[in-house]
């Protein structure tokens, strides 16, 4: 069943303080999904100050947020929290991408409002097929809020 | 009637002219019988024994001296008077009752009875004898004594007709025995006198010495009164002798003695009474009163008889014997009595007036004190006696010795309270794992049993020869405290009690006589006072001395070898359970540090996994990156090296995926259920299909496996381990592997068999350690972690894991799970 394409690009928010993790999944993106605007933090303070007050420099809401639970300062949960308890970013969808496979890891992300929780490893091991997927999911089948 | 007459007056005839014939006084005699009846008249008033006259109406015509004592009356009061009268009784009273009756005679307000005893002269006059009771005689004989010296009574206006009596008739027909003695022979005697002594008439008497009369032994004792009569001196009016008759046989008398004239000389009056048939008796009493006496002397009990009063009156033998007291000491004394004790006075004579109501009073128990000053517990049966009219008498008091009843009873008491001191100690120290609570326990059970004012328990370490205080009780104001002592640590001290029985390792029993100059050793008691009593016991645990616990009390000689004893066997009870007790302390923080120490690896074991698994991941990343954006400037050499980076980076992987699940596997987070193994089996080789379809093995499961109980992920992973071990290490052509599993009501046995390559026994345990591998990575793929984890999720489910093997027959791997019965799982 032929899919819809989105209209625009996403516009994706991804918090990983690890760097080459972030290089990675941006090189993921792009070679699988076409052009997404992918806005990179490498901390999460940073990541919620460019939401509340930031947003003009690229001018559009986040379509998406990756966020990865290992984060200097204040941790990926405590971010996803704060998400998820302000009126302004409550409605953007969460995955959380993560390098752990700990029960209690999901668990608490799903509790905290994550819209999914995705190993980073098996991003990679099967790279084509997952982001692909991905891709098409977000873009094609799931409905995201309209920006404002 | 006639013939009465003509006999009574023959005889006063003969006696008469007996007395006339009888020398010196004989004109006088003849002169005055009949209108001087002087001598009978004298023979009758002075006469010893109690007499009355009475017509056969009952009225007293005359009433002799004795017989005014014993009715405690004068002559005035009793002239005239029915005899009835006379005694507090029926005044109805008749006379043929008189005859050897008793009547009660009131003196005062006391009241005793009287014999009486009435014989009959002649036209209805009777001589009535007076006397009194058996148990009053001597009294009587108290009363009349000295009374027979008086002046002469007034002549007893009788009339002199034949028909009346007189004293002439009351001499002839007298009951008693009379004659006259003058210069110690008889000048007159009476026809009882005569029948008594066996002859037949006075005639054959008179003129005779009295002492021929007398028995040898009445001799000396009858001259020395009649001297003592004539020289007017008082003698006793009555005594008994033996008289010697005229066929030689002898007969009891009791005699009277009272001086009289005769012919203007002294005389004697010898007045006898028959007391054959009395002394019969009275020997008979006595043999039987022996025998009482034996009977009451062989009583086991102690016997007290006192009067009403409570003065002791008599005891026997076994109450000598238990009080220490004699016979002689005890008789007379009166309540209270040396042998009760002050404290118990008042209750005893409370039990002596609940006699008022009762005859018999039984089973009092009362301590009595010996002479010794020793104290026995007796019981008590106290009876009344009574006289024949019913009125109390005696008191009998019975008293049994039960003082070893009493100590046996006591004792037995006393042992079944130590046994269940022993018994409670045992078990409140069996659930006590905390020594300070362990002396706290003992404290209060010993404190049942073993009277205590100062408790201390200190422990001994042999090592730095040091003791800790761990419990201290002591007395401070009167009011027991435990004292505060954890922590403290003293060297021991060679001059202490402590020391020498931690030395000798023997229980230790010490008195003072006096206060010492030292405090005795109380650490951190009261030492204002000192103990007196001091027991210490060692306490051992396997044979080595563990410390030492010690009681104390401020009392002299508080303590016997008995209590040492007992606290020994405290001690060895306390010994074990505070050697327990350090043991399971020792357990719990060994157990707690291990538990610690596995955690801390756990966490790091994950920390360092997860860690490293951040830069794999950017290795795989980059290396995912080159493969598709540069592969085509690879030559073969480059492409090749790219595949082992990948290669490397899949095993490093698993290798971090392992760890990983081997830290997680302790955190038993994960809730245990009922799993069917037969069902997971038939997961896991659905699992494993590829690898056994390419293998070509043929897995063989025992058709009926059980339901277990344990954490279903971590039963997939033993399980998957374990199936992929036996299929990898598979070797031969048609290569079989069969699982199954047995069961008893412990556990169920489990055991995965291979027919593959095997195991050198050296390996059997070493495979079960971490990342230990057989064989080269490349023959065989695998971590090395696979059974490390397997096996400890077996001993975290309290479960066992080995193999058997054989090189080249094949492995079997057998763990056990302990059987966890329905209703446990939650």
């Amino acid at each position: 069943m032929p899919l819809a394409e989105q209209k625009h690009p996403l516009h994706i928010l991804l918090i990983d303080d690890n760097h080459d993790h972030a290089k990675i999944l941006r090189w993921a993106f792009q070679q699988n999904g076409g052009q997404h605007n992918i806005t990179y933090y490498d901390d999460g303070v940073a990541a919620l100050e460019f939401l509340t007050s930031g947003l003009s420099e690229v001018g559009s809401f986040p379509d998406l947020i990756f966020l990865d639970l290992n984060l200097p300062r204040i941790d990926g949960r405590e971010v996803l929290r704060r998400l998820k308890v302000s009126e302004k970013t409550k409605g953007i969808p969460v995955i959380v991408i993560s390098s752990s496979d700990r029960e209690e890891d999901i668990r608490r992300a799903y509790e905290l409002g994550a819209s999914s929780y995705v190993s980073k490893s098996v991003i990679l091991q099967e790279f084509g097929t997952v982001v692909r997927t991905f891709h098409d999911y977000w873009s094609k089948i799931a409905r995201l809020p309209s920006r404002k | 009637m006639n013939t009465r007459k003509s006999k009574l007056s023959r005889r006063r005839n003969n006696v008469g002219g007996r007395l006339s014939a009888a020398g010196a006084g004989k004109q006088k005699v003849r002169r005055s019988s009949g209108t001087n009846p002087d001598l009978f008249e004298r023979m009758f008033k002075e006469a010893g024994s109690a007499l009355l006259v009475i017509d056969k109406k009952g009225i007293c015509l005359e009433a002799n001296a004795a017989a005014l004592g014993v009715l405690d009356k004068s002559a005035k009061e009793v002239r005239g008077k029915l005899i009835g009268e006379l005694f507090a009784v029926d005044q109805s009273i008749t006379i043929p009752l008189l005859v050897d009756g008793q009547l009660l005679r009131t003196k005062g307000k006391q009241s005793c009875l009287v014999h009486v005893r009435a014989n009959r002269l002649h036209r209805g006059y009777y001589v009535v004898t007076l006397g009194l009771a058996e148990h009053r005689m001597r009294e009587a004989h108290l009363w009349s004594f000295g009374k027979n010296t008086k002046a002469l009574p007034e002549f007893f206006p009788l009339p002199p007709s034949e028909d009346e009596p007189n004293y002439r008739t009351l001499f002839q027909h007298s009951p008693y025995g009379s004659c006259l003695l003058q210069n110690e022979r008889i000048v007159a005697a009476n026809p009882m006198f005569c029948k008594m002594l066996g002859y037949r008439a006075s005639d054959d008497l008179i003129g005779k010495e009295i002492r021929k009369f007398l028995d040898e032994g009445s001799k000396m004792f009858f001259t020395v009164l009649e001297q003592r009569a004539f020289r007017g001196e008082t003698i006793p009016t009555r005594f008994e002798t033996r008289m010697l008759r005229e066929n030689g046989t002898t007969i009891d008398v009791e005699m009277t003695l009272s001086m009289s004239a005769f012919h203007d000389a002294p005389a004697l009056i010898v007045s006898i009474n028959d007391i054959t048939d009395r002394k019969e008796l009275e020997r008979r009493l006595t043999d039987s009163e022996g025998l009482l006496r034996n009977v009451v002397n062989s009583m086991v009990d102690a016997l007290v008889i006192t009067d009403l009063q409570g003065k002791v009156l008599d005891v026997n033998d076994e109450f000598e014997r238990l009080t220490g007291y004699s016979r002689r000491e005890a008789f007379g004394i009166e309540i209270p009595y040396p042998w009760v004790p002050e404290e118990d006075l008042r209750s005893y004579i409370g039990w002596l007036d609940k006699l008022r109501e009762n005859n018999v009073l039984r089973d009092f128990d009362i301590t009595w004190v010996r002479k010794n000053g020793d104290r026995i517990a007796v019981s008590l049966n106290t009876t009344l006696l009574r006289n024949s009219v019913g009125d109390p008498v005696l008191m009998v008091n019975i008293a049994r010795n039960i003082t070893e009843r009493q100590t046996s009873r006591a004792e037995l008491g006393r042992q079944l309270q130590r046994l269940q001191v022993l018994y409670d100690l045992t078990r409140a120290l069996t659930e006590t794992f905390e020594t300070k609570e362990i002396a706290r326990i003992t404290h209060d059970q010993i404190e049942k049993v073993i009277p205590l004012d100062a408790f201390f328990i200190e422990m001994y370490d042999e090592r730095k020869n040091l003791v800790k205080p761990i419990y201290t009780v002591d007395l401070v104001e009167g009011k027991k405290k435990v004292f505060d002592v954890q922590g403290t640590t003293m060297p021991l001290d060679e001059t202490m009690a402590t020391s020498k029985v931690i030395r000798e390792r023997k229980p230790m029993l010490e008195h003072r006589t006096a206060l010492p100059e030292r405090s005795p050793y109380v650490p951190f008691g009261n030492r204002e006072r000192s103990s007196a009593s001091l027991m210490y016991v060692p306490m051992f645990s396997k044979d080595r001395t563990i410390g030492v616990m010690s009681v104390q009390s401020y009392t002299l000689n508080q303590y016997s070898e008995d209590h040492l004893a007992l606290l020994q066997s405290i001690a060895n009870v306390v010994g074990i359970a505070i050697e327990k007790a350090n043991l399971y302390q020792e357990t719990i923080s060994k157990s707690q540090e291990i538990e610690a120490r596995n955690k801390e690896l756990d966490d790091f074991t994950y920390v360092v996994s997860h860690d490293l698994k951040e830069p794999l991941i950017s290795v795989e990343g980059y290396t995912k990156m080159i493969r598709h954006e540069y592969l085509h400037m690879l030559d073969e050499a480059g492409r090749e090296y790219v595949r082992s980076i990948v290669e490397s980076c899949t095993h490093m992987k698993r290798l971090i995926d392992e760890l990983l699940q081997l830290s997680r596997v302790t955190k038993l987070a994960e809730k245990k259920v009922t799993i069917n193994v037969a069902r997971l089996i038939r997961d896991i080789l659905e699992e494993l299909q590829f690898s056994i379809r390419e293998r070509k093995v043929t897995v063989i499961v025992q058709p009926s496996l059980p339901e277990i109980v344990a954490v279903d992920t971590h039963m997939r992973i033993v399980f998957r381990n374990l199936l992929s071990n036996a299929i990898k290490f598979s070797d031969k052509p048609n290569p079989k592997v069969e699982i199954g599993a047995e069961s008893n009501p412990e556990e169920f046995r489990f055991y995965i068999r291979d027919y593959g390559i095997g195991i050198e026994p050296e390996y059997f345990s070493k495979i079960f350690m971490i990342f230990q591998r057989l064989h080269k990575r490349d023959e065989f793929e695998g971590s090395g972690a696979g059974l490390t984890i397997v096996k400890k999720i077996i001993e975290a489910h309290g479960g066992r894991i080995w193999v058997e093997s054989t090189v080249g027959e094949g492995s079997t791997f057998y763990f056990t799970l302990p059987r966890v019965w329905e209703d446990a799982v939650g």
